[in-house]
């Protein structure tokens, strides 16, 4: 199977558009294509292929407006789901927010697609876990993990004429190595666009010497410490930051970015000089989406310039309510560094925790973002320039905006594999901060 | 929130499998409904051709998922879907390796074309190293229906009738001094056609509803404001269950608590108190430290490299005292209105009920047919548990969790009997923020509602409070249950587990509790 091309995609849309009877509607369709293999326990244990197609219609009749999918596309099915919005459109209430189909608009066109990833498959996907077991379980070790890759294709139209089309590709490795004995854990990750970058071996020797390295472990109470975070873990947090970036939010009083009477936090320094965090539509290492909701264009936008608030999110409505341009929230993440490998950081620190990354973050207090989570597969305790020894796990209660605002040093980004709360993709640095609160021990390993 | 009879409960067996299965009468127009008279035929096809190319065991997954949802916040409709996905997947054993293929085609070229390619993929995937798949045996069950009783089929009703619901449960908040409120209807049919090459055709249709809520307060001069959301109001059933709930009754009395919560003192200081846990908070600390760490696949270590792996190891089986005395969890994918509820599991085993801890030691695991040999000999259980679950057709089966209650008292009192037994402790409302490590020894835990508990008296309410335990310590502190009176029902819709995710519905019934001891702090 393949992703539907332009032309297909294009033709979807007009048969939609031929048979809408809606003052407006709107069409998104997106055809997916891919496989992926497990493994866990130096052994293979479930892999798929999967083809599906959603095809989405929005119909409005004046400010009422209803949405149907389906995941079919012949005629039937295309005349069903238009009907069905059209339908539920009919019997909503008038939306007082409601706003017009855009004119059409040129989009971005990232560079996403790669041949390599497209044709990638379960035999490719096989040599790759392989070559991981070989490499990360050798020892006494076992290697678990997940490769997956597809293709993508999506596109977004309206009954103004608006027409955008993006087909894109993805490969997501990761792999935890585990120790025999069960007192050691690592892991390692990569998000990638083209699979001929995969070194998933690599992976797996990354992740052993971690596991290996933390099966002694000293023990450290909690209490408040400065830390390394490796890029993932940055990653994740960078994500929580600016996940909030909604305008309406701000100004309605209830979130990080609120300030007393209906202020906001924009155009404060809220986080340390060094934090310049922004998205990129057209960034040639992680290339965004071409649009965003409301089928906005994506844009370049600098939400943390040198630490401070620069610019928040706006929906069509909110923009037009406040006289300003909307805004489209982010839809990748990159957060500058500087050009310092992560070994040569960990050369020039004093003492910290070393994360490799974080697990099962929740949010505890929205009003400054305080989170809990815990450090998982590789936390070590670094001294004088070098990793000294392995520590025990923490849960941690912790808030990104304190955490950023004491970040004194950085590595050159990287590309991570998508984990919960992050912005995918992202490129993002190891970062040092002064200060991060470890709350409680945890026993896992 | 639900109440039942325990008694009633437990004495419910496959009743629920014999009852007539009222397949979706209203189908959209031009969806063609889904027990097509030719499904079997398609069945037999991908089965065969899966023989055919060498494979010792086959199934497919035909089925159709209704997905809606509606969102409101305060006066207005933010935003709706109303999504159907149809298509099959095809899992078969080859080489002793599983490989599977999924398709939105649903016909006999396809299916035959998936089936072979799924051989292909297991015949490939037989060179990595791997350990043999093997199966429990199994009935067959060549002609099966079960459909979730219900008595009002939700995706009958009009989307004006769901909306005109959700805006009086806005209503009821804002009318008593809530600055926002918000609700949605998160509704769910999936109608599934599963046959094997062990001669089993099980038809099933799966309804489930699901209300979240919430209400914030806001001090715009000062710069606060505080929430109280409600995301456990699901059920496997019909919007009868909704109804039932009286939801704007309990947005109301939200909208009141969050005004005191506005202005309510934290903790002075974390230190070590007793708690009692309400049953719609206690259900999530259960989910997260009974649920998951006695899933068998997690305990294997199958699970490593995403959800984690477990301290319940296989070598704890009859020795672990996993909890006090007084406490009892059971497994069950049969009590009506529960969410993991069903006729047969994805492997086509069928609904069982059986105990995890039994009187605080630890017996069993949560199991499927390609796992339970590995615990057999311990656990002296060679038949599946029937935990294999798939969201959708495209995604493989797997070990999924299925409805784990903790047992009430049998002689156990009032909430209050609880309270009273407290000189210095918290009574915590509601389920808030959660967190658990990736073996499930450290927790953190808050609601959405905290009040002190002073000399057996109900004090003051308290804000950002969180405690946080070791699992099995905190379940060996428990000195106190509710009686069967005080039982409820609370479930999570989007239990996510897996590489390639997926989520999974299920339910935890419960007593209120009293744990003694546990750290608590201000968070």
């Amino acid at each position: 199977m393949a992703i539907l091309t332009e032309r297909e995609a294009r033709r979807i849309v007009d048969a939609v558009l031929a048979r809408a009877a809606a003052d407006a509607t709107l069409v998104q369709v997106t055809s997916r294509d891919g496989g992926n293999t497990r493994f866990a326990g130096n052994g293979v244990t479930t892999s798929g292929e999967m083809t599906d197609v959603a095809l989405t219609v929005t119909s409005a009749f004046g400010n009422r407006s209803g949405s149907a999918e389906t995941n079919g596309v012949d005629d039937e099915a295309v005349a069903a789901v238009v009907r069905r919005a059209e339908e539920a459109a009919r019997l909503a209430p008038e939306d007082p927010e409601h706003m017009a189909p855009l004119d059409p608009v040129e989009y971005p066109d990232p560079e996403g697609y790669f041949e390599s990833t497209a044709a990638y498959g379960p035999a490719e996907r096989a040599d790759a876990v392989s070559a991981a077991i070989a490499a990360g379980g050798a020892g006494d070790t076992q290697v678990a993990g997940f490769l997956e890759n597809y293709a993508i294709a999506q596109a977004t139209a309206n009954s103004r004429g608006l027409f955008g089309y993006l087909p894109m590709t993805w490969l997501e490795y990761t792999n935890t190595v585990r120790t025999a004995d069960g007192r050691g854990s690592g892991w390692a990750g990569v998000r990638l666009q083209d699979a001929g970058a995969l070194d998933a071996a690599a992976r797996a020797r990354v992740a052993a010497e971690k596991a290996v390295a933390s099966r002694t472990t000293i023990a450290l109470e909690p209490g408040e410490y400065p830390v390394i975070l490796e890029p993932t873990a940055t990653a994740v947090l960078a994500g929580a930051l600016v996940s909030q970036m909604d305008a309406r939010r701000a100004m309605e009083g209830r979130s990080y970015l609120a300030a007393p009477d209906g202020r906001t936090q924009q155009g404060e320094r809220l986080v340390a000089p060094l934090v310049t965090i922004e998205t990129d539509p057209l960034n040639p290492t992680v290339p965004g989406r071409a649009w965003a909701g409301e089928q906005l264009p994506a844009r370049s936008t600098i939400w943390y310039r040198e630490g401070t608030v620069e610019t928040l999110a706006f929906n069509r409505y909110w923009a037009a309510k406040n006289d300003v341009e909307p805004v489209p929230g982010p839809t990748n993440l990159i957060m500058r560094g500087v050009e310092r490998s992560l070994e040569e950081l960990i050369r020039e620190t004093e003492r910290a925790v070393l994360v490799t990354r974080f697990w099962y973050i929740r949010m505890l207090n929205p009003a400054d973002l305080t989170l809990t989570g815990l450090t998982r597969d590789g936390t070590f305790w670094v001294e004088d320039g070098r990793i000294a020894h392995a520590v025990n796990n923490f849960r941690w209660n912790e808030s990104p905006v304190r955490l950023f605002g004491r970040v004194e040093a950085m590595s050159r980004p990287e590309r991570v594999a998508h984990e919960d709360w992050m912005v995918s993709p992202s490129h993002v640095p190891a970062v040092r901060a002064s200060a991060f609160r470890f709350t409680s021990i945890s026993q896992a390993v | 929130m639900r109440r039942r009879s325990f008694l009633q409960s437990s004495t419910l067996v496959l009743g629920a499998a014999a009852l007539p299965a009222p397949f979706a009468p209203s189908l959209p127009a031009g969806v063609r409904r889904w027990l097509e008279p030719d499904d079997r035929t398609l069945a037999d096809a991908a089965l065969n051709a899966a023989r055919g190319a060498g494979a010792s065991y086959a199934d497919i997954r035909i089925s159709r998922h209704f997905d809606q949802s509606i969102r409101t916040r305060e006066r207005r409709v933010e935003g709706m879907s109303d999504q159907i996905t149809y298509g099959f997947g095809v899992r078969v054993l080859a080489a002793g390796v599983w490989g599977f293929a999924a398709s939105r085609i649903v016909a006999e070229d396809e299916v035959t074309r998936a089936a072979r390619a799924a051989v292909e993929q297991a015949k490939g995937n037989a060179r990595i190293p791997h350990a043999p798949v093997e199966l429990a045996a199994i009935q067959a069950f060549p002609d099966a229906e079960w459909t979730t009783p219900h008595a009002q089929d939700p995706f009958e009703l009009t989307t004006g009738e769901k909306t005109e619901f959700l805006l009086a449960v806005n209503a009821a908040g804002l009318d008593r001094g809530a600055d926002f409120a918000s609700s949605s209807t998160v509704l769910q049919k999936q109608e599934r056609f599963f046959a094997s090459t062990e001669g089993s055709y099980i038809r099933q249709t799966f309804l489930r509803v699901y209300v979240p809520w919430e209400v914030t307060a806001v001090d715009r001069q000062a710069g606060r404001f505080a929430s109280w959301s409600d995301i456990q109001t699901t059920a496997g059933a019909g919007w009868e269950f909704v109804l039932a709930q009286d939801i704007p009754a309990r947005v109301e009395r939200a909208s009141e608590l969050v005004r005191e919560k506005l202005v309510a003192p934290t903790l002075a200081a974390a230190g070590r108190k007793d708690l009692v846990l309400l049953p719609n908070h206690l259900w999530l600390t259960i989910h997260e430290s009974v649920g998951h760490p006695t899933e068998l696949d997690r305990a294997l270590g199958l699970e490593a490299n995403f959800a984690g792996t477990s301290f319940c190891t296989p070598d704890k089986l009859n020795e672990l005292q996993y909890a006090s005395g007084i406490v009892s969890f059971e497994a069950e994918r049969q009590a009506p209105q529960s969410l993991a509820s069903v006729g047969w599991d994805d492997d086509g085993v069928p609904a069982d009920r059986w105990m995890l801890v039994r009187d605080g030691l630890f017996v069993d695991y949560q199991t499927t047919r390609d796992q339970v040999h590995r615990i057999a000999d311990r656990t002296g259980v060679t038949h599946s548990h029937g935990c294999s679950y798939a969201q959708n057709w495209s995604l493989v089966q797997f070990p999924r969790m299925p409805n784990i209650n903790l047992l009430p008292d049998p002689g156990g009192g009032s909430r209050e009997s609880l309270i009273a037994g407290v000189d210095d402790g918290l009574l915590i409302d509601t389920r808030g923020s959660f967190s658990i490590d990736q073996q499930r020894y450290n927790f953190q835990f808050s609601g959405q509602g905290t009040w002190e508990i002073k000399g057996g008296q109900l004090g003051r309410m308290l804000r950002d409070v969180a405690y946080q335990g070791n699992t099995v310590e905190f379940w060996n502190s428990c000195d106190g249950l509710g009686g069967p009176a005080t039982y409820e029902v609370h479930g999570s819709y989007y239990d996510g587990k897996g590489q390639p995710g997926q989520i999974n519905a299920v339910s935890h019934g419960c007593p209120p509790a009293r744990f003694r001891q546990v750290n608590v702090l201000p968070a």
